[in-house]
Order: structure tokens, then sequence, then C-alpha cells
């Protein structure tokens, strides 16, 4: 059994978590919940060894321990599966495995031996899973699975899990969820960390709730129901953001108009119809590498959901529509007008913007501040510009009314971006397409990673988009986000779409199919 | 941090100290005595060749002292002995004068360090090689009240003729009477094939290639020379290749005047024996014997030791004259090394050789200076 | 400041081990009087300059140290501007030889009036320069090959071609009879940088056209939204190109720059000291270069401060021969910065990796 005891750490005399106390026992199945920046992840890596805690201690089996490093943590039977993957792409499942304490026959890596071992582990676990494929080739999913198999590998009793369903699809989050209870069943410790309530209500035995660095809660599923975790998880921290003063503790609050624990405002089930013209994007039997025969066409005023499964398309679609991909045939027309030469600097131009899926690889710039983030993309424009010369007054007005707009914490417009959180982030990068008042606004996974009022926040603001005539591509790995969200959805499935399904035809089962690319008879 | 802060203030305290309180043991300017100073090319000490010999002149010659580790140590008598050929063994003497040397790392540092040297108050300077003619015409210029000596070229003007200033000494040398010599050498020891190894592709070392072809014409009127030039005097891999590259073509002996890069000649011939080959390496500027004893069959030596301490000489006795010398066999300038190994019939070759000699002294034979005088040069009669 | 914290901590530990090294191979005393001549080197011999009252013992030692901080800025800026963009200029030294030769061939063969004729020789060298740097960029967009390999490559062919053939063949001076002489024809006396400080010290316009140039080059890539364009290309191309900025535009436009500068230590170097293009090329003032903007942490401004620094102890490392310290004491120094802010820089990111929660 590990114990937690009154941990405290500081990052720059800010808190990040305040006398924390947890227990995480054999065989239990234990959720970790709360808000972006409530904790959660810096309790578990004060666990794994990666932050010291500056008061407090950690205890296995009732001794106290200094875990300074994960590799000590590991020795310790303590295994963390990070959101962002630590495998080496070019390298075999086994060899990922295996990295950093390979088996050896005179002084030489033994593959074989590697590789029998590794499928072992697999079997003993129950995990599916072709040791011998290069990682770069495996969709999330699989690559997850290596991740947990790898600290299976090494014998952990503990294993964390961080928002490990972010990137999976429904059916790969089920069986995720299969195999963790497998483990627990095996009797090992799973600790997982997440925002879905759906999701934790289903698979925890136990459920912390940690709110601003400190633990306000632990219950047991059957005793709770998701609107009173949401309730646990923001409803104090809402009052605290200093804008409710005289409401009551309970009083449903934030700032940014989402109400996280009611339903969300869902677009109703028929549209009517709207003025053709302006941001109306149509493919005609456009193929590119990735895509085959695409014709599709996206209203303004709509949102149109793209449902699929990771790696068939979707990626490649978004790329073509917002200029970072080029196609060899077929036509991409923009107000009825087809259009030749298409860059990113041109779809920007005809009002196209982008919420990419990688937020650190194509929308924000980590070692920039967050007014030079803010600026990217509209930067030789006014406010951001005057001439040839940076705005600097301008830039720092719009970025500062951006933050507050946006609710992106810390309102710091000098802050490196990479030192905000994922969730604030991601508000950043929304924030900062949606102020140019896009005609269409290209969205992926545009709520990975989120909490749920950051989710909120981003979905109200979808609406708010397509209430203004905006034309949405919602690119989500998420059945139900794209559903929830969409007037229409298209699925795709190996680069073709295999499925138009309007909001009266939606059915979780019938897409799911077409998904997988079953075509019914 | 903390630590290195501790030490720039050790440091500096240290500094200051050195500064401010008394020295006692500092070493008292001594009684005025002269100073030459010497700047090399950049091939620098150590090339075994060209800068060696300016060096030798002025440090062991001229000084009594060999550099070690940065440090001046007086010589032993046998060091004076072995380092003082036999010939001038009476001529040279030593002369109480202090050396100052500095070394130059590119062209760009003759200048600068041409003048450092002056404003450490050397009574002469000496350029050493036809790279600084260019630094030592700018610095001469600038102080008319310093002495200068230029070796192997003379001061020249923006188009290249050779002009005069009054506070300059020019040595050249007659490289193409050496040379000559030791390509009779060559065309003696030589059956077939000879090869020559030059820098960079200028007058003066075609002075050298036209000489020796001349003499190996003389001696052995069928063999055929093969020329590389390394385009460089500080390249010892260079060297080595162009060497490489005449023996695998079956040069038997090889004949450098490329500085530096002749040290790689000389290591490849070394190593073609060692492979069992029978050729041989002819050095240049300095008696390059001892890099690779059993190799070089001579050196084609060059007295640049001879006039920078001839200059001090003259220095020391008032007697400093500016103005353009040429030193060829005659006047010593020139030679060729002691063959220190077996040939076949050793003094029967050494003999044609000394003959050979006597008659350029004697003025009867006239050795081409460039192509166009060895194509109209006819070879004595032996 | 506090970023250049590293870089001043390195130099000055770099000196330090230097001179612990020349302690422990000599002696102490023999090691403080070499380090302090480099130092009246560097920045003028005062001791001297207050006992004899000779102004050229404070103005040569500067002018040797200024030309040599120009040449280095120069070099420097090279390499740094072209490391905004995320490329790694290493081929500033073949840059440079062009340039340098552009200077002496326009410089001797053209006849024009003072400060057009330095003009024409500044843009031609800035030209030549930018011209070869524009190889390797569009070698890299268009084939993909690595512009550090391609850089490299290509400064052995500058040296090849420029050292080994053009200033030894076509372009060699002409002398009269068998001498020898090396390098180009002489440039016109309209040529030459005019002097700062008089005939005595070689300071000349090259260190003000190199310090204007540092500083043009901080404020166009502060505060222009083009610098800001090519900040975001170094940080990130991906994100950069998502966001409309065309990369490849930035590539050739920092690499043209870089040569330019390149190109332009190059005209410094013969306008301002050498009056022709010397036989070789002798220093390697390029990958001098890479070791300035690196210390300098591709700051124009830092660059301009190292190169100073540098410049001026290399100038004055001459002068530690006169000890009898080894002439190479001043690029041991420079490497050892290096490296030690390699080490540092290296350092730092680990530490920000590691400890952001």
């Amino acid at each position: 059994m590990i114990e937690l005891r009154h941990i405290t750490k500081r990052f720059n005399g800010v808190a990040a978590l305040e006398d924390v106390s947890l227990e995480v026992k054999p065989g239990e199945r234990l959720a970790l919940i709360g808000e972006n920046g409530a904790g959660k992840s810096s309790l578990m890596n004060v666990l794994y060894g990666l932050y010291q805690p500056d008061q407090g201690e950690v205890c296995f089996d009732g001794q106290v321990v200094k875990v300074k490093t994960p590799a000590e943590a590991l020795a310790r039977g303590v295994g963390m599966v990070h959101q962002h993957f630590t495998l080496v792409p070019t390298l075999t499942v086994t060899e990922n495995v295996v990295l950093g304490h390979e088996p050896t026959k005179a002084g030489r890596l033994d593959l074989v031996r590697a590789r029998k071992e590794v499928d072992d582990t697999c079997a003993k676990f129950g995990f599916q899973l072709d040791t011998g494929a290069v990682v770069r080739e495996l969709s999330v999913g699989s690559q997850q699975k290596v991740e947990i198999v790898k600290a299976l590998h090494r014998g952990v009793k503990t294993l964390i899990l961080d928002e490990p369903t972010a990137v999976l699809t429904p059916q790969e989050a089920d069986e995720l969820f299969a195999v963790t209870r497998r483990l627990s069943d095996e009797g090992l410790a799973v600790v997982l960390i997440s925002h879905k309530l759906k999701e934790v209500m289903a698979f925890s035995t136990r459920i912390a709730v940690m709110r601003r660095g400190k633990k306000v809660a632990e219950v047991v599923p059957g005793e709770t129901s998701p609107e009173h975790l949401a309730q646990l998880m923001i409803s104090l921290s809402s009052r605290e953001r200093g804008e409710g003063r005289g409401e009551g503790p309970n009083q449903a609050p934030p700032s940014s108009g989402a109400v996280p624990d009611q339903p969300l405002t869902r677009p109703p089930a028929t549209l009517s119809p709207l003025p053709q013209g302006e941001g109306t994007l149509q493919l005609t039997h456009l193929t590119a590498q990735g895509l085959h025969d695409l014709t599709l066409t996206l209203h303004p005023g709509e949102i149109l959901g793209i449902a699929g499964v990771d790696g068939n398309g979707q990626r490649e679609l978004a790329e073509v529509l917002t200029g970072l991909r080029p196609w060899t045939s077929g036509t991409l027309t923009f107000e009825h007008a087809p259009i030749t030469r298409w860059t990113p600097h041109l779809a920007r131009a005809h009002g196209v913007t982008h919420i990419p899926e990688d937020r650190l690889r194509r929308a924000l710039i980590t070692d920039l501040t967050v007014e030079e983030n803010v600026s990217l993309g509209r930067h030789t424009q006014p406010p951001f510009a005057k001439g040839p010369l940076i705005d600097f007054p301008g830039r720092r007005a719009l970025t500062t009314s951006l933050l507050e707009t946006n609710d992106v914490r810390p309102r710091d417009p000098q802050l490196r971006a990479g030192g905000l959180s994922g969730g604030n982030q991601q508000k950043l990068v929304v924030g900062r397409e949606l102020d140019s008042n896009p005609k269409v606004l290209i969205v992926v996974q545009p709520t990975r990673g989120l909490d749920i009022a950051a989710v909120a926040a981003v979905r109200a603001q979808l609406f708010t988009q397509r209430a203004r005539g905006c034309a949405v591509l919602l690119i989500s790995l998420d059945l139900d986000e794209v559903l929830e969200l969409s007037d229409r959805v298209l699925v795709m499935y190996a680069g073709r779409i295999t499925g138009e399904f309007t909001r009266a035809q939606f059915d979780e089962r019938v897409l799911g199919r077409r998904m997988l690319g079953v075509v019914d008879a | 941090m903390t630590l290195a802060r501790l030490c720039l203030v050790a440091a500096l305290t240290l500094a200051a100290c050195k500064k401010d309180g008394p020295a006692p043991d500092a070493p008292k300017p001594a009684p005025k005595g002269l100073t030459v100073g010497l700047v090399t090319d950049v091939g620098g000490r150590g090339d075994q060749s060209f800068n060696d010999s300016a060096l030798r002149g002025l440090e062991a010659w001229a000084a009594n002292q060999k550099s070690l580790d940065g440090k001046y140590v007086a010589l032993t008598a046998e060091e004076r002995k072995a380092s003082v050929p036999a010939e001038l063994e009476a001529r040279i003497k030593e002369l109480g004068i202090k050396p100052v040397v500095l070394q130059s790392k590119a062209q760009e540092d003759y200048q600068p360090n041409l003048q450092l040297i002056v404003d450490q108050g050397a009574d002469l300077t000496v350029g050493t090689g036809f790279m600084l003619e260019n630094a030592v015409e700018t610095v001469a210029r600038q102080n008319p009240g310093s002495k200068f000596l230029l070796i192997d070229s003379p001061v020249l003007d923006a188009k290249g003729a050779p002009q005069a200033l009054p506070n300059v000494r020019t040595v050249v040398f007659k490289e193409e009477e050496g040379s000559f010599l030791v390509g009779a050498l060559a065309g003696l020891v030589a059956k077939e094939k000879v090869g020559f190894v030059g820098g960079m592709e200028i007058p003066l070392i075609k002075k050298f290639e036209a000489g020796f072809r001349a003499g190996v014409k003389t001696t052995n009127p069928k063999a055929t020379v093969l020329v590389q030039y390394t385009g460089s005097f500080d390249n010892v891999g260079q060297g080595k290749q162009a060497a490489q590259d005449l023996v695998s073509k079956g040069c038997e002996v090889v004949f450098h005047a490329a500085g530096s890069d002749g040290n790689g000649v000389i290591q490849a011939i070394k190593e073609a024996r060692a492979a069992g080959k029978a050729v041989f390496a002819i050095g240049v500027d300095s008696d390059q014997s001892h890099l690779a004893p059993e190799a070089v069959l001579t050196s084609m030596v060059k007295r640049v030791d001879l006039a920078v301490w001839q200059a001090a000489s003259d220095l020391k006795a008032g007697a400093f004259t500016a103005g353009d010398q040429t030193m060829g066999l005659k006047e010593g300038g020139v030679t060729y090394a002691p063959v220190r190994i077996e040939i076949p019939e050793k003094a029967a070759v050494l003999q044609k050789v000394e003959a050979l000699r006597a008659k350029i002294i004697a003025g009867e034979v006239k050795v081409p200076s460039n192509t166009t005088d060895l194509e109209s040069f006819t070879a004595p009669t032996l | 400041m506090r970023k250049a914290l590293p870089s001043i901590l390195s130099v000055i530990s770099a000196i330090l081990i230097c001179f612990i090294a020349a302690g422990l191979t000599r002696d102490f005393g023999t090691a403080l009087d070499a380090f302090t001549a480099m130092l009246w080197g560097a920045f003028g011999d005062w001791p001297k300059f207050l006992e004899t009252g000779a102004a050229t013992a404070i103005l040569r030692p500067l002018g040797e140290a200024g030309t040599k901080a120009a040449i280095l800025t120069f070099t420097g800026l090279s390499v740094a501007v072209a490391f905004r963009v995320g490329l790694f200029n290493i081929g500033a030294q073949g840059q440079l030889a062009v340039g340098a030769l552009a200077a002496a061939v326009v410089g001797a063969k053209l006849e024009a009036p003072g400060f057009l004729h330095i003009t024409l020789c500044l843009a031609a060298a800035a030209l030549g320069g930018a011209l070869y740097a524009l190889l390797p960029a569009i070698l890299k967009l268009k084939r993909g090959v690595h512009e550090v390999i391609s850089t490299i490559m290509l400064n052995w062919v500058a040296v090849s071609l420029i050292d080994n053939w053009l200033v030894i063949g076509p372009l060699r001076a002409a002398a009269s009879g068998d001498n020898s002489i090396s390098g180009t024809d002489q440039i016109h006396a309209t040529a030459e940088l005019p002097r700062l400080l008089g005939d005595s010290s070689r300071l000349n316009l090259g260190l003000v056209l190199a310090g204007v140039a540092a500083l043009a080059t901080w404020l166009f890539l502060t505060r222009f939204t083009r610098g800001f364009e090519w900040k975001a290309i170094g940080l990130s191309q991906d994100a950069a190109r998502a966001s409309g900025i065309d990369v490849d535009r930035g590539f050739l436009e920092a690499m043209l720059l870089a040569g330019a500068f390149a190109g332009l230590g190059g005209a410094v170097l013969i306008l301002g000291t050498e009056l022709k293009y010397p036989a070789t090329l002798g220093a390697p003032w390029g990958f001098d270069g890479i070791a300035m903007a690196l210390i300098g942490q591709g700051h124009p401004l830092g660059v301009l401060a190292v190169s100073t620094l540098f410049g001026g102890l290399r100038a004055g490392g001459t002068r530690m021969q006169l000890f009898g310290v080894h002439k190479s004491f001043p690029e041991l120094m420079q490497g050892l910065a290096l490296l030690l802010v390699a080490a540092k820089l290296m350092w730092e990111r680990l530490l920000r990796t590691r400890g952001t929660p």
C-alpha cells in the first residue's frame, strides 16, 4: 500500500499541492479527478519521483521513502503512462518495452529473448500487440498499450494513467478499461487521472476529487453522480475566481456563459436552410495523399462533424482545407470560386482558420510569449503591426482583452506560452482563431485534454461561431462529442467518406460500423 | 558560480598586488644589449625547414640559446657544435643579442606582429619569408627609425617591381643553384624517374624546380621529372599525398620545396622505404636528415640562418646596410647537406657533383631560374 | 541581462581555466605577465602610455583589437541570423572568402572616387557572400540537402577555388622578374576603409560598420514583423507554416543576409587591413563566427560584445608569446568558453523541461 501524507509542493511560491494525503491500495481502481491545474498530475508526479515535495512524505507499506527519480519509483513498483508518450517512434514495440533494461547475451542485445519476454508479458495481461511492429506505424491506442506493457514488463504494482482516454476512440477506451479491470483483478493498483466523469463513474472503485491543489472529497461511485462530482470539482473554484461576490457557495456560476454541470445547449434537430454564399467551402472528387475522391460541402452556419477512427484521413482533410497539404486531383471551391493556389497564408486571407489537433506542434510556439503567439498568423495586420513594424501596444491591448474574454490564466501576456497549462493553451488558441471572426473554422480535437469548464467554454464558442454564420468543420475522435455538437456528420474510413448522417439519423451503432469500414447491405 | 567569482576576485587581487607591491626580485633591465626580433610566417617554429633555419641563425648562432617550452636556455658546447656546420665554424660567433620571436597564425598577423616587435624596442626586425613582403614594407615605412631584414624577397612596389627602402635589407637566394646540385645528385642516384613536390606554385618555388630539372638533365638526360604542387606551405597531409602519388608513379628520388608540407613528403618516403621500395627524399632549407636518416639523401640547404646571423653581426658591428643581397653557391647562401647514407660509387658521384659546383662558382655554368631559361639551358658536359 | 549570465560566466571561467593552465605549464608569475600583456594588447597599453605618454601605446592595440572584432562580428552575425530561422550556417568561412575576393577584385580593377568605390566594394562583397549562401539554401529547399552538410562542403569549394586557383592563377598580382608576390593586386587607395585613429592605428571604418550591422540586425529581429516571422520559423517550422508564414522565403532571406554579412566580414578584412586578397585566407574567421554566435547566444548585440572581447583577446594574445606562452591561448579560451556555454545552455534546457509543472 502506498500513502502520500500531507504533501505540499510549491512552484515559485505558488502552491500546486497543499497538504494532500492519499492512499493507493492494491487491487483498487482509484480515479483522481479535478480541473486543469487542480494538482492531479502534480500529485502523481510526486509519487513517480518527478517532483520532490516541499513538505510531507511518501510511504510504501508504512515505510517513509524518498523517491528521487522515476527510476526509483519504478524500482518500487510504480509506473506511469503520460499523456505524451515517451516511445521511440522508429523502434519496434519490443525494443521500446525493453529499452533501458535490455536482456543481453555476451554483452549484446538479445532481441530474440527480449521479444519472447515481451510476448509473455502481453499474454499474461491479455494484450494483443504485434511486438515486432515499429511503433511509428501503430495507432495511438496501440501506442498507449505499448506504454502500459512497458510499465507492466518492469513488474509495476501500481500503474498511473494520466488522462489515457483523451486520445482514444470509444472502442479503444472500452478496451482500455477492460484491461485495467483485469489488472486490478490481478492485484495491481490502477490510478486514473481524468476529467471525464462518465468514464470515472464506470471505471473506478474509489474517486478522489482535487480542487486548486487540495483534495476536497473522496467518494465511492455508488454514492455519487456525475452532477455531484462536477459540483465538487468546480463550484467552489468558480466562486473563488472572485466573480461571484455575495453569491451562495452552490450557486451555479461561471463567467464564460458555460454551465458545465447543466446540459449543453444542443443545436436544434433541424436547421433552417441558410443562404448560400459567404464561406461555403466545397470539395469535389478531391484526391490527395491519404484522401480519396472526397466530395463534401461545408455550409455557413452549420457544424459539420467528421467521425472516424484515428488515422483514417481526418488529419489529411484538415491539412488540405487549411493549405498545408496539396491535392493531386479534384477541386476545392471557396465561395463558389475554384481555388488553384491554397497555402496557409491564403487560407487565412480568405477567412479560413484552423484549430489544429496538435497545438504544441501547429498552433503554439511554446518558446514565444503569450502575446507573440496571439499575434501569430495576423502579425502583419493591425493591431499587431504598423507597416513593417510590430505594434507593441496594440498587440498588448488585444492580448490582454483576449486573455480576459477567454479566461486564460494567468493573465500574463509576457509569459512563455509553454508555461501555460494545456487547458489554458487551448483556450488561448481557440480565442486567437475566433478573434479574427473567421468565415470557416476547421477544428480538430478541440477539447482533447481539457477539463469540464474548459470543454464547456470551447463548445460554447463553437456554437457562438455557428450562430454568427461561420461554417464549422469539427473533426474529433470522440464520437460523443461529434454527435453532441454537429448538425450533420460525415464518417471517414480509409481516406474516404463512408456515410453522411443528419441529426435525425444519428445512431451510434450505425456510425460505429461505418467508422470501422463495415458498409450495411 | 560563486566559486568562479571568488577566483576572479583572487586573480584581480593578485594582479593588483603584483602591480603595486614592491617586486624585489623583478629582473632589472639588463645593460642595454641589442635586441633582434623575428616574425615567422605561418609555417612557424618546428617546420624543420625555412622558419627553423631562420630561428637557428638568430637563436642558436647569434644568441647561443634554444627555446624550450617557451623559455630560453643556453646551448651546451655540443649543441652549438651540432648546430653550426663545419665549414662555417670559424666564422659564426656568438653575438650576445637578445632574441624576440613572434609566430604568426595567419597572413593577417604579419603586420601587427612586426609592429609589436618594433614596439618592443628591437634594434632589428626580421621578417621570414616572401609572404611578409607587404607587411615589412608597410611597417618599415611607418617606422623609418627601425631596421628590418626581409628574407626571400625584395621589397616590391604596387606594380611588383623591386624598390629600395633606406631601412630594409633584403636577402634572396639563388635556390636554383643549390637545387641544380641536388638535381645532379638525384640524376646520378635514380635511373628513370625523379619527382619534385612544390608548395605554392609561385616564381620562388619555380626557381627550385628549374634548377632541379637542369641538374637532373645534366647528369641523367634520359630521366623524367614528375612535378606536383600542393598549393600550401603548412599542410603536412597534402605533402604526404603528393609524395605518395609520385612514388606510386615510379619516382626514385623526390625533392621537395614545400615548407611544412615537405615533412609529409619525407614521411611518405620513409613509409615507402619501410614497405620495401628503394626511394629517397631530398630535403630543403635546413639539413632534414634527422627527420628520417635512412630516407633523406641530402637536403638543399638554404642558409637563411647565415643571412639572419650576418645581419645581426653587421648590426652589432655597426655595419648594417640596407639594400638587396643575393646569396648563391659562391656566397655560401645555398649548398647541399652532407650525404650520410651509402649509395653505390658514393665517392665518384659526389666528385661529379662537386665538379659542377666549381663550374657554377666559376661562372662556367649559368643555372636557369625559370621555365623560359630552362628551355634554352644546355647541359654542361661532365 | 540574466540571459547573458551563462555566457559571461563561461567566458570568465574559460579565461581563468586558461590562466591556470598557463600557470601550471609555466609558472604563475609568467602567466600573470602574459595575461596582463594580453590585456594591454587588447585594450591599450595604459601603463606604457602613462609612463611614456606615447598615444600609439593605446591606439595601436585598439586598432588591432578593433579590426579583429569587426570581422568576428560580421561572421558572428552571419551565423546568428541563419540560426534565427533554425539554420546552421557553417559556411561563413566560404562566404567570407568569396566576399573578400569580390572586394579585392572590385577594389583593384575598378576605379571610382572615394566613398563610391568603398560602397561598390562592400556591395560586391555582400552580394558575393549572399549568392554563395543562396546555394545551400536552394539545395535545401529544392533537394532537401541539409544545410550543415552543404555549407561545410561549400567552404572547401570556395577555399580550393579561390586560394588554390584564382589567387595563385588568373588573379595573381603581376611581379617583375622572378620575384614572388603573394595574393592579388593591391586595391586602389580610394577603396581603402578610412582609418579612424590616424596612421598609427589600423582601426578603420569596419568596426563602425560592424556595430551598425549588429544594431540594425537587432532592431530588425525585434521590432519588425519580418524579424518576428524569422523567430517563429526558428522556433517551430510547423507552427510558423500553419500560421501562414512563408517558411521557405524565411530560409532564403535569412541565408542571403547571413551570406551578405560573412561577405562583408571579408570585405572589411581586405579593405581595412590587407589591401589585397592574401595568398591564403589565414584565420578561420568564418568558423570563429560560429563561436561568436553561440557564446553571444544568437543575440546581435551579444555577438557584438563577444566579438569585441575576443577580437581584443586575440589581438592581445600575440603578446603572450613574448613571455613564452603559446600563441594559441586566445583560441583555447574561445573554444573553452564555447564549450561551457553549450554545456550551460544544455543544462538549462534540461532543467526547464524537467521543472515545468
